[in-house]
């Protein structure tokens, strides 16, 4: 039984998939949201540190579930595991409708202009594909702005001498300093850094219909039990279905984009819920599956044109496959600085993104996320001892003395950090699954050690009796600030997807996620990825004739 | 011997034989119905928690089935949950936790009823035997406020499911509506919010917060003592651990200032004392509490139940839990009378 | 015995003889008495057992949960013992931990042999501090090779280490933690006030 043909399928509910099911039906478009999860349920696993979608030592809460999935990991000396998505390696997203956004930190930041032009800003770094996006910071300007109002960021730049350029203010009042956050103001203050609040996706006041944030402990890793957090699940999903033109399917896993002997994608094969398979008939077809999966489905979707998968035929998909080295410092305060009141995160300093003497790029700093006590027990300096009376000690008499600064690196890209397909392993649905190889650019060790060293000065002079600094593997990359694997670019020689995100060579498929970025900022990704969804879903709703695409 | 002779004699050897087998099974539950709880419901492990819970309680005269029901029951659901547990009882699969449905607490409440009649009557008056509709079909609150999963926190602690399962919200301003309409009538703050009926508390107190989040009861001595501010100083708060009860839902704002959101902890005259100082614990009522501490007149001489405040009056500006003097004695307090 | 047996046949009409009626009730008694018998003898058979285990034998227990308290060991505050993590590893090996049954089979036996071959008793019979002497080594992995196979020392300390923490610092639903006892010990307090902001700051 054939289903009915519709405009548009949409190939995953997160960051990106919920801005452009929104836009497209709002334009007019019937859409079809594919979503492998559920709808997220706060009240299945509520404030659970070990199903907590950052230490999901039994599991994540908001999926993918170890039964079904599977990820291969090729190690260092060549051989390989097969890894689960409560295990590191596995490099994890969430999924369900929202995504990572329903249980992020929710930062919302916008990249600096120059994180849109690495290469010429800082020249060729030996062994990376460092290279410029395809648009500029000026592109994307009113899509960030729409995203922030939209979804709901809190935020103040008045004090941030770094911040992007911007046209309207953001639009709810930035969150108050937390205790260590005052400290961190007064201490980089008279270091002559910039602090200033961190913007987040979250609601600091009433807004949008859904209410102000109540501080959780337990707000990273989780959902939010008042909505407070601003996802694509409470805010343009809603929206989407709200139209009459989308409609969400859940726990439906896409396994190939069916392409056309003259190139142009036809359909979607799809398992649903009871595991039926099933083809979706569209005129055109969006991939935001994050950086991993979305890799995955466009190499699993080969076609006559395209043997090596859907706009593969230079092997660029997969590759440049990055997320963000995380380091700082630690420090151990005089007095207590813990606060019940969370999330904890609530000031940071662009002062290193940009502009280090002899260094490209840098990152973001920023005092951390209340750090729960299971996770707790890996904050230690160098040499301390894991276990025994040691470890209790360090666990009761630091816990709430214990200060962070820390923030993303922004990586150099590389070619052979990639996503592949498996040629064995598969799923629960048969289908071919990721295969993950490479590691970092040598270079992001030394913008580590860089950063580290930054935070550790600040700690100091904030006081701390003992700092040590933060490290990141040489690893691969990826995680849920995973990026890359679909770079946007003007040649077709060196890239995945036009500025547009159109796939070079299929006219009606196109990418709205992170793999479209070229480089990764110094920030945490997911408002450029909505600035993007809105950017691309803007050229499809402009070149839209009504009945196809081209 | 004929074709049906022979059938004759299987029909009936069946029928004894069946007669056999459902006699023994009466035989069985009849021995848990009426056994002594520790050779029957508690000898498997899986009971030998909330066994010992209750053998240390004051409930350990009152026999399992006077709550739970007997096991001689035509109750379909509980025949099948006992059989699913002997199942996993001898393949030792791990079991679910053992927890009550919404409808079994409910059917506890009534037995509580049989033996504490005039608790139960002060309870029914009060604003915590509000039921489903009253929390959630209020049209003024609905257009206020948005469904969450926080919402069961305090409000339909016991109920088995999702948010969204008890509720739909058709569109964000208009009424919301209950799933299951039979749900209206239920109270959504049952007796076992607050109490352990299997109460091992060391002091014998019944009262133990049922925490929705890790689907157990904390007993009071477990709760933690919120530390509070009001003007920047710290508020005397009652060492009466029921106290810590009461606030972990009529709670502070996350920054634990007294008297936000819905903390009523008491400051300014009446600081340092316990919700229970004033409020019946299961009425609620305050009425008549004055006299507890206050001769008739105050300080100043007025009579205290007449002063303006809120407990004179709703809709004084003079709240009690705040109240003092220099509110009405422009910051002087007046010599005594 | 107060219960009345069903009958299964058809009730007494006029047309059932008297030996039949004294058949059925023959077979009722002897049902009756058969089934309450036997729940008798089937109920009194666990006994004993305060917490079975699901995946450990009494011999494995003893030796993990000497290895586990080394690891968090109790003082004025629980430990890993007491808290109940090896309530939490035995349930989680038949739960979503079942991928390190073989890990947790092998190690205990490789370092019950290590004991055994080093000090001459089992593991969990020697001193506090010899004990803590073998731990450190099976987290440096300086074992007797022979003695460990797949896990190596290192790997096994590492899962157990990782477990141990799991049952200790996690919420007592998985079955370790037990009354919240590793965040009483950090200060961290449970069931946490949750406030609600929404309102504007007024009483009522």
């Amino acid at each position: 039984m054939p289903l009915p043909r519709v405009n548009v399928v949409v190939v995953g509910a997160g960051a990106g998939g919920g801005v452009v099911a929104k836009e497209l039906a709002e334009a007019g478009l019937t859409v079809v949201l594919m979503e492998r999860g559920d709808w997220p349920h706060y009240d299945r696993h509520n404030d659970d540190e070990l199903v907590s979608q950052r230490s999901p030592a039994l599991g994540n809460p908001y999926g993918p579930d170890d039964a079904r999935y599977r990820r291969v990991v090729v190690n260092p000396g060549g051989s390989t595991s097969v890894v689960l998505p409560s295990e590191g390696a596995y490099s994890n997203n969430a999924g369900c409708v929202g995504g990572g956004t329903v249980s992020c930190g929710a930062m919302a930041w916008r990249y600096m202009p120059q994180d849109f032009r690495m290469r010429s800003t800082y020249g060729a770094v030996e062994g990376s594909t460092l290279e410029d996006w395809p648009l500029g910071y000026d592109d994307l300007e009113p899509y960030y702005e729409k995203a922030e109002y939209e979804f709901g960021v809190a935020g103040d730049y008045s004090e941030n001498p770094f911040g992007a350029p911007r046209r309207r203010p953001f639009p709810m009042p930035a969150f108050p300093y937390n205790r260590e956050g005052r400290q961190v103001v007064e201490a980089t203050r008279r270091l002559g850094l910039h602090p200033f609040p961190i913007p987040m996706l979250r609601n600091s006041v009433p807004y949008n219909g859904r209410p102000a944030c109540i501080h959780m402990r337990s707000c990273v890793g989780f959902a939010c039990p008042v909505d407070a957090k601003s996802g694509s699940q409470n805010t343009v999903i809603p929206r989407a279905l709200a139209t009459g033109n989308c409609e969400l399917r859940t726990g439906c896993v896409v396994a190939e984009i069916k392409v056309d002997d003259r190139g142009r994608a036809r359909a979607v094969r799809y398992f649903d819920p009871e595991g039926r398979g099933w083809e979706q008939e569209c005129d055109l077809v969006v991939v935001s599956a994050s950086a991993t999966e979305t890799a995955r489905l466009l190499l699993n979707s080969k076609s006559k044109l395209f043997p090596n998968g859907a706009g593969n035929n230079h092997d660029w998909v997969g590759r440049n496959f990055q997320g963000h080295g995380y380091t700082g410092a630690f420090g151990i305060s005089e007095g207590e600085v813990y606060e019940e009141a969370g999330p904890g995160a609530t000031v940071a300093i662009c002062d290193y993104n940009h502009g280090n003497p002899g260094l490209v790029g840098g990152g973001m700093l920023a005092n951390e996320f209340i750090v729960l006590p299971y996770s707790f027990c890996d904050v230690r300096p160098p040499g301390e001892p894991r276990w025994g009376k040691a470890h209790k000690d360090f666990q009761r008499r630091y816990y709430k003395r214990i200060m962070r600064l820390y923030g993303p690196v922004q990586e150099i890209p590389n070619f052979s950090a990639r996503v592949e397909v498996d040629p064995a392993v598969r799923d629960a649905w048969g289908i071919p699954v990721c295969r993950l190889s490479g590691g970092r650019h040598p270079y992001d060790q030394k913008l580590g050690e860089f950063m580290s060293a930054n935070a550790e000065r600040i700690l100091k002079e904030m006081g701390a009796t003992r700092t040590w600094r933060g490290r990141f593997g040489t690893g691969l990359s990826g995680g849920q600030h995973q990026a890359g694997t679909c770079r946007m670019g003007n040649d077709p020689a060196t890239s995945v997807t036009n500025r547009f995100g159109q796939v070079h060579g299929i006219d009606n498929l196109f990418v709205a996620d992170a793999s479209l970025h070229v480089t990764n900022g110094g920030f945490n990704p997911v408002l450029t990825i909505m600035a993007l969804a809105y950017w691309v879903s803007g050229h499809i709703a402009s070149g839209w004739k009504g009945g196809g695409f081209r | 011997m004929s074709p049906m002779a022979r059938r004759r004699l299987l029909l009936v050897g069946g029928l004894y034989a069946a007669g056999f087998l459902v006699s023994a099974a009466v035989g069985s539950l009849g021995y848990f119905h009426f056994g002594s709880p520790g050779r029957t419901c508690a000898s498997c492990h899986e009971m030998t928690g909330a066994h010992a819970a209750w053998s240390g309680s004051v409930h350990s005269t009152l026999h399992c089935r006077e709550c739970h029901g007997g096991s001689l029951t035509l109750d379909a659901h509980a025949l099948g949950a006992h059989v699913n547990r002997l199942v996993r009882h001898f393949t030792r699969a791990p079991g679910e936790v053992i927890r009550l449905r919404e409808e079994d607490v409910l059917r506890i409440q009534q037995s509580c009823r049989r033996c504490h009649p005039d608790t139960y009557a002060k309870w029914a008056s009060s604003g915590h035997a509000s039921t489903y509709a009253r929390f959630f079909l209020d049209p003024a609150h609905n257009r206020a406020e948005r469904m969450a999963p926080d919402c069961l926190r305090c409000h339909g602690m016991f109920f088995d499911g999702n948010i969204e399962d008890l509720v739909s919200t058709p569109s964000t301003s208009g009424p919301w509506a209950l799933r299951d309409p039979a749900k209206a009538a239920e109270p959504a703050i049952p007796c076992t919010a607050c109490h352990q009926v299997h109460s091992a508390s060391p002091d014998g107190r019944l009262a133990h917060l049922y925490v929705r989040r890790e689907g157990a009861h904390f007993p009071l001595a477990e709760l933690p003592a919120v530390p509070l501010t009001s003007g920047g100083a710290q508020v005397r708060v009652s060492a009466d651990p029921r106290q810590r009860l009461c606030v972990q839902c009529h709670a502070p704002n996350a920054f634990r200032l007294a008297g936000t959101g819905d903390d009523r902890t008491p400051v300014g005259v009446h600081e340092g004392l316990s919700c229970l100082d004033c409020h019946s614990g299961h009425s609620g009522s305050a009425r008549a509490s004055c006299a507890a501490c206050h001769p008739a007149d105050s300080h100043c001489g007025v009579d205290v139940e007449r002063m303006d405040t809120s407990f004179h009056s709703k809709a004084s500006a003079h709240n009690i839990h705040s109240v003092s003097c220099g509110d009405c004695h422009g910051g002087v307090r007046p010599a005594r009378r | 015995m107060g219960v009345q047996p069903q009958d299964p046949t058809p009730p007494a009409t006029p047309g059932v003889s008297r030996r039949t009626a004294i058949r059925m009730i023959a077979v009722g008694s002897a049902g009756v008495a058969a089934g309450v018998g036997l729940t008798a003898v089937v109920a009194r058979r666990d006994r004993g057992a305060a917490r079975p285990r699901f995946f450990f034998s009494p011999r494995e227990e003893a030796t993990l949960a000497a290895f586990c308290e080394q690891l968090i060991p109790g003082d004025d505050v629980p430990g890993a013992v007491e808290a109940g993590v090896i309530d939490f590893i035995d349930l989680q090996l038949v739960g979503p931990h079942s991928r390190f049954q073989g890990l947790y089979r092998a190690g205990i036996l490789s370092l019950q042999n290590t004991s055994l071959r080093l000090h001459g008793l089992p593991f969990e019979d020697l001193d506090g501090p010899v004990q803590t002497e073998l731990v450190s080594r099976v987290e440096k992995g300086s074992c007797p090779a022979d003695l460990w196979g797949d896990p190596s020392a290192s790997a096994f300390f590492g899962v157990v280490l990782d477990h141990t923490r799991q049952g200790f610092y996690g919420s007592p639903r998985h079955g370790g933690n037990r009354g919240y006892a590793s965040y009483r010990m950090m200060g961290l307090a449970y069931p946490n006030l949750i406030g609600q902001n929404r309102y504007p700051a007024e009483r009522g």
